[in-house]
């Protein structure tokens, strides 16, 4: 039995554009998202990232592949039942008031009652709404609407949450907000796997553990955060003082430092400092400015759940 | 089920917040201008020709009701993204489909009836006779037939852009309404396999036509209103599941 919470096996999606064209907006995707880790989907406008959300929610029908979620076949009614999802610029009906909404929400997922009512005013509160709970959604800020929509995600306590964008459009602040709401989410909801898209790597650094990086509908990384930023080149600060100045200088790699420290042993310098550098995501996805890296961590196609 | 009658109430108020009994008010400019106008006629023909016309308003209204609102109500869910997170939980494209369908008719037979309170209260003000049972049977074959455009509108509407689904919606309509006289007029239709075709598809809307009875204060066998709204489900039935199947597979973008 696969755990992953999330299979994508050989999935490609085309668009037709006209008579006769079509555009490729995903092509031989395979992903393996494993329970319980945070992982974000990265890259540029028009990556893929997402028509694969959309595929994952059964949205957007796969031109060819397969896809699972929590083991179970998508487009079913049973996968949504796992999941939460936060879409990109979400919107709501506006004469609507958000604790109206929520409770909307709730009774698609079969839930009535005290229950629901309890559950409502927790995720309220959790957001930060429940003063603006009881308004009508046509009085709320970008930033308020976005925190309803992440309490709309959270409703039946999912075991995988997908957000799409989440950061997108908000000012820093309420980026700031949304990034340690999404902090909270994990601690509340520890079991649960998160999978958002963004296109702001400081974003998918802090929050996540694992990252996937799509670039013209394909997969070009797909690997733990901790392993990429590790991976070969580690950056050292070294302070040395010789009898007239202090210098600093910045070595690359252990080899070089072990030789660094030698040579300055035998000149008699003072080595006062020494910082390991990390290295930041977009230092280690695009190490030549432009193209991303690949490391061959995709899952096989053959993989069965 | 209950989660489409979620989706029904959800949608009630939204067409009611849309202001949709403007329409009302609307039609009772309308009706009191045609009073007026009328007022000079003689008594018999006063009585027939005034209750026609508001008749006629009031089928009028139930089109535009059924084609309008039936696209605007699903193309601002797709346009605006309301649908993303409705269809985001265990809920199947056929049931949205339907909670959108049984809240609009909800409304749609709220309008019908106060259009109809309307015609009564203007009629008795102007000493006009009605016939209560034939015009309560003259609203609900309007009713049916509002229901079975709101199912074709539906076919249109998850296919198309607003325009062309509105253009599409009311040629079907038109058919509905002339395929009879067609017939009659060129007896070589009825040899035609495309013609029949044509007939076996669109509704006939002509047998739920019953104004011209109603301005003479005549009205119907109950059974067969029972007989037409046999009818008015079958059809429902067809052209709902069309569209059903044809959302289900259509890829939503939004």
């Amino acid at each position: 039995m696969n755990t992953a919470d999330i299979l994508i096996q050989g999935v490609s999606k085309q668009f037709r554009t006209g008579l006769g064209k079509s555009k490729i907006g995903v092509q031989n995707l395979n992903l393996e998202v494993p329970k319980g880790q945070v992982v974000g989907l990265l890259g540029p406008n028009g990556s893929g990232k997402s028509t694969t959300i959309k595929m994952i929610l059964g949205f957007l029908r796969p031109t060819s592949g397969n896809i699972r979620v929590c083991g179970h076949q998508v487009p079913s009614k049973i996968t949504r039942s796992f999941i939460g999802y936060l879409p990109e610029n979400p919107r709501f009906p506006k004469f609507l008031s958000g604790r109206t909404l929520l409770n909307f929400y709730g009774r698609l997922l079969s839930l009535t009652g005290i229950e629901l009512e309890k559950r409502i005013d927790f995720l309220l509160e959790l957001v930060n709404l429940k003063a603006a709970g009881d308004e009508k959604v046509q009085g709320y800020s970008k930033g308020m609407t976005q925190r309803l929509a992440i309490a709309q995600a959270l409703i039946n306590k999912p075991r995988l949450l997908i957000f799409d964008e989440p950061m997108s459009g908000l000012d820093p602040l309420g980026r700031k907000d949304i990034r340690s709401l999404i902090g909270r989410i994990h601690s509340e909801l520890p079991e649960a796997t998160i999978f958002f898209s963004s296109h702001i790597l400081e974003d998918i650094e802090q929050l996540c553990s694992m990252v996937a990086l799509l670039k013209k509908g394909q997969l070009q990384t797909f690997c733990s955060i901790d392993e990429l930023l590790k991976s070969d080149t580690q950056k050292f600060e070294v302070s040395v003082r010789s009898s007239k100045e202090t210098e600093i200088k910045t070595l690359t790699g252990t080899d070089e430092l072990i030789t660094f420290l030698n040579e300055s042993k035998s000149k008699g310098f003072f080595v006062s400092g020494i910082n390991s550098q990390r290295k930041t995501l977009e230092e280690a996805l695009f190490r030549d400015g432009n193209s991303p890296i690949k490391i061959a961590r995709t899952n096989s196609p053959e993989a069965q759940p | 089920m209950r989660k489409a009658l979620s989706i029904s109430f959800i949608t009630i108020k939204e067409l009611l917040h849309e202001r949709v009994f403007y329409l009302i008010g609307g039609f009772a400019l309308l009706a009191v201008g045609v009073s007026l106008l009328l007022g000079d006629l003689t008594y018999a023909e006063q009585s027939k020709i005034t209750l026609d016309f508001l008749l006629a308003g009031i089928e009028l209204t139930n089109l535009l009701f059924s084609v309008f609102m039936g696209i605007t109500l699903l193309h601002r869910e797709l346009n605006l993204g309301w649908i993303a997170m409705v269809l985001s939980k265990p809920v199947s494209r056929t049931s949205f489909l339907m909670g959108k369908f049984l809240g609009q008719a909800f409304v749609q037979g709220l309008v019908i009836l106060m259009m109809g309170f309307l015609t009564w209260g203007l009629c008795s003000m102007n000493q006009i006779t009605i016939v209560p049972t034939s015009l309560f049977q003259s609203l609900l074959l309007m009713f049916f037939e509002g229901l079975i455009m709101s199912s074709i509108v539906y076919i249109f509407a998850v296919n198309l852009g607003a325009l062309l689904a509105a253009a599409s919606s009311l040629v079907v309509y038109a058919l509905g309404n002339f395929t009879t006289g067609a017939e009659r007029t060129n007896q070589a239709l009825q040899q035609s396999y495309v013609w029949m075709a044509l007939k076996a598809l669109i509704p006939n809307f002509r047998i739920l036509n019953m104004k011209t009875l109603a301005s003479y204060g005549l009205s119907i066998e109950w059974n067969l209103v029972g007989i037409l709204f046999l009818y008015t489900l079958v059809c429902c039935f067809m052209y709902f599941s069309a569209a059903a199947v044809s959302f289900s597979r259509r890829d939503i973008f939004t």
